[in-house]
């Protein structure tokens, strides 16, 4: 069993100008595979800890360590490299480029990280259920079905770590449970989850849910799903042992 | 309310006001420049021909009535000319010309202050130097090529009527292509006696309508004096004037058509980027109207300190613009300053009332879900 | 990818793309029809000063000097002295070298003569004469040269009509239509009066006929008193000056430079050279205020095109930045999935590029139209096209974009993603 940390935060604090305490000294570890749901009210630092996670934000003080490389003294650039080979991003608000059909939007991911590859690109819309529409512009999309093609976009480079910021904010039940399908999957293919999200039928599909309040971690509990998966694991490791 | 939203509004998004404020500024001084510029470039232009000496000659009225006999005694009086010169601000340098013998040869003496005379023909050539001295003269070059003198040498004039002789001493020899270069131009003063012809150089501020306009006030001084533009040089003055306005006149309105579109940008660029605050406006049930009148006085108040500052900084580079290219410096107008607020805060009102209309048709409810 | 990213940018949001090229094109149209017309303007302004009539007179050199003064001559001529007008010809004849410049000649006789019992003065002058060139005849004489006459009735036309000067039209009673009879000595001839002249000089005093009748009636055919020329010359400068100060103190090398520039000076000395007997003076009141309007007009022209071109920077540029400030999310989005700044920079430049070149190609064909028109609207003549302005629009376009864009770029890219993509 691997125990690496896919993430490793370790005192972080971030302070708006304005002097706003966004996060007041945030340490958290991820483990490699794990999905763990961020929680918590309004302004409870969620959004901006996934900001500092995925390097679109800076934190004031404190250190990040993504997939064991340290991110302290990376330049938006060193960032943006860091990004397209290990990190997927899920917006709330989908954020496709307007003018580029579905799986174009997915061939820019690729084109950044090596090469486009429309078969390959095709295949990550067939994954989401999208084939069908992978020449149609984001306007000819539905919400639901732009929130896929951004998920689309997310997995196409095979990212280690998966981030999501209220993946399901925007979207009805059915697509709800369409984007909570692919995220267990990405989970059973062990890769790493971060979501945040308010919607505690999303944070409780995860292993984890760590609980934000006035930048502070208030709760770090195992959800039912996490003490499942727990004594499976528990289980399986006992099974290996007496199987030696 | 209102002023308190606007100034909240205007402080927060600090940076896209600056960039506005920037855009409307520059387009305000450049209107100011341009209107500062052109708005009189035909009399700037005018006035520095000025400093090329007179453009006009006042001689004793009738004088055109034909050879024979002049009247060498006039009847004008001179002390009338220069107060009625003075009042329309011309400057006016008085001549009297008398006839003497110069190596058998009749030929026209002038006398003349030295400094007025320098002031009324600064486009004469010289070599040498002009006559200051009572014993100095300058001689046109015509004259001296006719009775080989020279720069140094004497020259003696008898005046017949009299029975006298002058030497006076030449320190200047000069071009200047008219019937000035047959005479010879001295400094002392005239004997009460001696048979005279007096007339006068005038340099009158603008144009033909002026000197028309200070004759009209000679006449009616009874002055016994005409002035006579002199309309070869006023005559192309006018002609080059014309074009020049013409042309300053459509790159204004292309500069200003430019601006506008400019100014229309940055304000319209504005507007939208804050059409979801808009949209929140009126979710929270602010009517169009005064969600208009918001965009709106924003835009009027940026423009008004664009306005401001665009047109002081405008009339400071035009003034060093007019000395640079005209060599004079420009009065202040009211007219700058009006175009400076047209094109800041007509404008900015106007593009700021388009982004309005393009907001509010855009529908309060998909801005407010985002994309 | 790169260009398939462009591609789609430009056709599937081709409205929003063509505010940009449409500002690119307006913008240049007017620069490069203000460029095109300060090529132009030095030649053409340099034509205008035409209006100001004759800078250079001649006379023979042998003429005494008379004292005249505000059209009074206060004592004669002893011997009249004269310029063959057969040699005035030669000024626009293949072999002289100015003969380009020469834009009109205007011989004039004088003669003093008596009708209706007073004394007058009698002025011989062409009206209208055609002069052999290499190429097209000339057509010169008065009305040519002195563009300040105004007269008042109609020209001569014909060689026993004449104009009288407004002075000596009021002495002797005369109007357009009346006949006068002159005589000079014992010669007699009837002219009949055709127009009033008004020149506010010693014309106005006399009686301004043809100049062949005048030279029948002082018995001097082919005899002219002297010439007024209308040359297109050069503003004087410290060469000019030195040499007028001292032919000598100039060198051989500076000596051809002054003798191959129209300076006023030089034009008159080489007239004077041609034209045996003769004196070619500059008459320097004109020639001064031709050269300081030409400057001056110079600098506000220069002055014109770089305020435009001033003015239109900025506005293209707020019309970009505003096209550019627009698409911030999508720069952020970029940047989330892993472009670097620079991948961004690029792309938008890229673009940028595209709209600026295509609104430099149609300037291109616009605005030395726009500059053709604002010529013949101005100077009432026609310009040539300037290739080299129709060349240097794309990158006008192209460098107009980039400066719109760069700064507004580079600010977007480096701003806080995080914000733009939660929609602040």
């Amino acid at each position: 069993m691997v125990t690496t940390q896919a993430i490793s935060v370790q005192a972080v604090s971030k302070i708006y100008p304005g002097g706003v305490h966004a996060l007041a000294d945030v340490s958290l570890e991820v483990r490699q595979g794990e999905w763990i749901a961020i929680m918590g009210p309004s302004g409870s630092g969620k959004t901006t800890l996934l900001s500092i996670l995925n390097g679109l934000d800076k934190p004031t003080s404190g250190q990040i360590h993504v997939l064991g490389t340290d991110t302290h003294g990376f330049g938006p650039d060193d960032w943006a490299v860091f990004r397209r080979e290990n990190i997927g991003l899920v917006f709330q608000q989908f954020h496709l480029i307007p003018y580029l059909t579905a799986v174009e939007n997915v061939m820019l991911a690729q084109y950044y990280h090596s090469m486009p590859v429309r078969e390959q690109a095709l295949a990550a819309l067939e994954r989401v259920q999208l084939a069908g529409r992978a020449h149609h512009l984001p306007s000819q999309l539905s919400g639901g079905e732009q929130q896929r093609v951004c998920i689309a976009r997310a997995l196409i480079n095979d990212p280690k770590v998966v981030l999501a910021d209220e993946p399901t904010g925007n979207l009805d039940e059915e697509n709800e449970a369409r984007v909570l399908d692919v995220f267990r999957s990405l989970h059973a293919e062990g890769k790493t989850l971060v979501v945040v999200t308010h919607d505690p039928e999303i944070g409780c599909a995860g292993e984890r849910i760590v609980a934000l309040s006035h930048g502070k971690v208030s709760k770090d509990t195992r959800t039912a799903e996490g003490e499942r998966l727990l004594s499976a694991r528990a289980v399986t490791g006992e099974v290996r042992e007496h199987l030696r | 309310m209102l002023a308190h939203m606007i100034r909240h509004s205007l402080v927060k998004s600090a940076r896209v006001t600056a960039w506005s404020l920037a855009t409307l500024t520059a387009s305000a001084a450049l209107a100011t420049i341009f209107f500062a510029v052109s708005i009189d470039v035909g009399e700037t232009m005018t006035r520095s021909l000025r400093s090329l000496g007179a453009n006009a000659v006042a001689h004793a009225g009738q004088r055109h009535d034909g050879p024979g006999a002049p009247a060498t005694t006039t009847t004008a009086d001179w002390e009338r000319v220069r107060e009625l010169a003075k009042a329309r601000r011309a400057d006016l340098v008085e001549l009297q010309l008398r006839v003497a013998m110069l190596q058998g040869a009749p030929t026209a003496i002038v006398t003349a202050d030295s400094a007025g005379l320098a002031r009324m023909t600064p486009y004469w050539a010289m070599n040498g130097v002009r006559a200051v001295a009572e014993d100095e003269c300058a001689m046109g070059r015509k004259l001296a090529q006719a009775t080989g003198a020279s720069i140094g040498k004497s020259v003696e004039v008898h005046f017949e009527g009299a029975a006298r002789s002058e030497r006076y001493r030449v320190t200047g020899i000069f071009d200047s292509g008219d019937e000035d270069e047959g005479r010879i131009f001295v400094t002392r003063a005239v004997r009460p006696g001696d048979a005279r012809f007096s007339y006068a150089l005038v340099s009158v501020p603008g144009g033909e309508p002026d000197i028309d306009a200070l004759n009209a006030s000679l006449a009616a001084g009874a002055a016994g004096v005409e002035l006579t533009p002199l309309r070869q040089v006023l005559h192309g003055e006018q002609a080059v004037v014309g074009k020049i306005n013409l042309l300053t006149g459509i790159t204004l309105l292309a500069v200003l058509l430019l601006s506008s579109v400019g100014v229309t940008a940055a304000v319209l660029s504005r507007v939208i980027e804050r059409r979801k605050e808009l949209a929140l406006l009126q979710a929270i049930g602010a009517r169009r109207r005064s969600v208009v009148a918001f965009l709106l006085s924003e835009g009027a108040s940026v423009g008004i300190a664009a306005a401001l500052v665009g047109y002081a900084v405008g009339t400071g580079l035009s003034q060093v613009i007019v000395r640079q290219v005209f060599g004079v410096s420009v009065t202040p107008h009211v007219a700058p300053f009006l175009a400076a607020t047209v094109v800041s805060v007509v404008i900015a009102t106007l593009a700021a009332g388009i982004g309005a209309r393009r907001a509010l048709r855009m529908g309060t409810a998909v801005l407010l879900k985002g994309e | 990818m790169l260009s398939r990213i462009l591609l789609d940018s430009l056709t599937r949001r081709l409205s929003r793309k063509a505010l940009s090229v449409v500002a690119v094109w307006i913008g240049l149209t007017l620069v490069l029809a203000l460029l095109s017309l300060s090529v132009d303007v030095g030649d053409k302004m340099n034509l205008e000063l035409r209006s100001f009539g004759a800078n250079i007179t001649v006379e023979p050199l042998a003429s005494a000097i008379p004292v005249d003064v505000g059209g009074h001559r206060l004592a004669a001529e002893a011997v009249p002295s004269y310029l063959d007008e057969a040699e005035l010809l030669k000024l626009k004849a293949i072999t002289f070298f100015w003969r380009n410049n020469i834009l009109g000649v205007a011989p004039r006789i004088r003669a003093a003569g008596q009708a209706k019992g007073q004394d007058v003065d009698l002025v011989g002058v062409w009206f209208d004469q055609p002069v052999a060139t290499g190429s097209e005849p000339l057509v010169t004489g008065a009305r040519q040269v002195y563009t300040h006459w105004a007269v008042q009735g109609a020209w001569p036309t014909r060689a026993e009509e004449c104009l009288v000067g407004s002075a000596a039209a009021r002495r002797l009673a005369l109007a357009p239509g009346d006949t006068l009879a002159l005589a000079v000595g014992r010669e007699q001839l009837t002219l009949k009066v055709t127009g009033i002249l008004t020149s506010g000089d010693k014309d106005d005093g006399s009686i301004i006929a043809p100049l062949s009748a005048v030279q029948g009636l002082v018995h001097a055919p082919g005899k002219v008193s002297s010439a007024d020329v209308s040359a297109l010359t050069t503003p004087d400068n410290k060469l000019a000056e030195k040499y007028r100060q001292d032919p000598k103190a100039l060198t051989p090398d500076e000596y051809d430079r002054w003798y191959c520039t129209p300076y006023p000076g030089a034009v008159a000395k080489q007239v004077q050279e041609l034209i045996p007997g003769s004196a070619a003076r500059v008459v320097r009141r004109v020639s001064e205020t031709q050269g300081m309007v030409f400057s001056r007009t110079k600098g506000l022209i220069v002055l014109l095109a770089a305020l435009t071109f001033v003015v239109c920077s900025l506005s293209v540029t707020g019309i970009l930045t505003a096209a550019v400030l627009e698409r911030r999310p999508e720069m952020a989005l970029l940047q989330a999935i892993g472009a670097r700044r620079a991948d961004v920079l690029v792309l938008f430049l890229a673009e940028m590029a595209i709209l600026g070149i295509a609104g430099g190609v149609l300037a291109a064909l616009t605005g030395p139209l726009l500059g053709r028109w604002l010529v013949s609207l101005v100077f009432g003549s026609t310009a040539e096209l300037h290739l080299a302005v129709v060349l240097v629009a794309p990158f006008l376009g192209l460098g107009l974009a980039w400066a719109g864009g760069l700064w507004p770029v580079w600010q977007a890219v480096n701003q806080d993603a995080a914000q733009v993509l939660h929609g602040n």
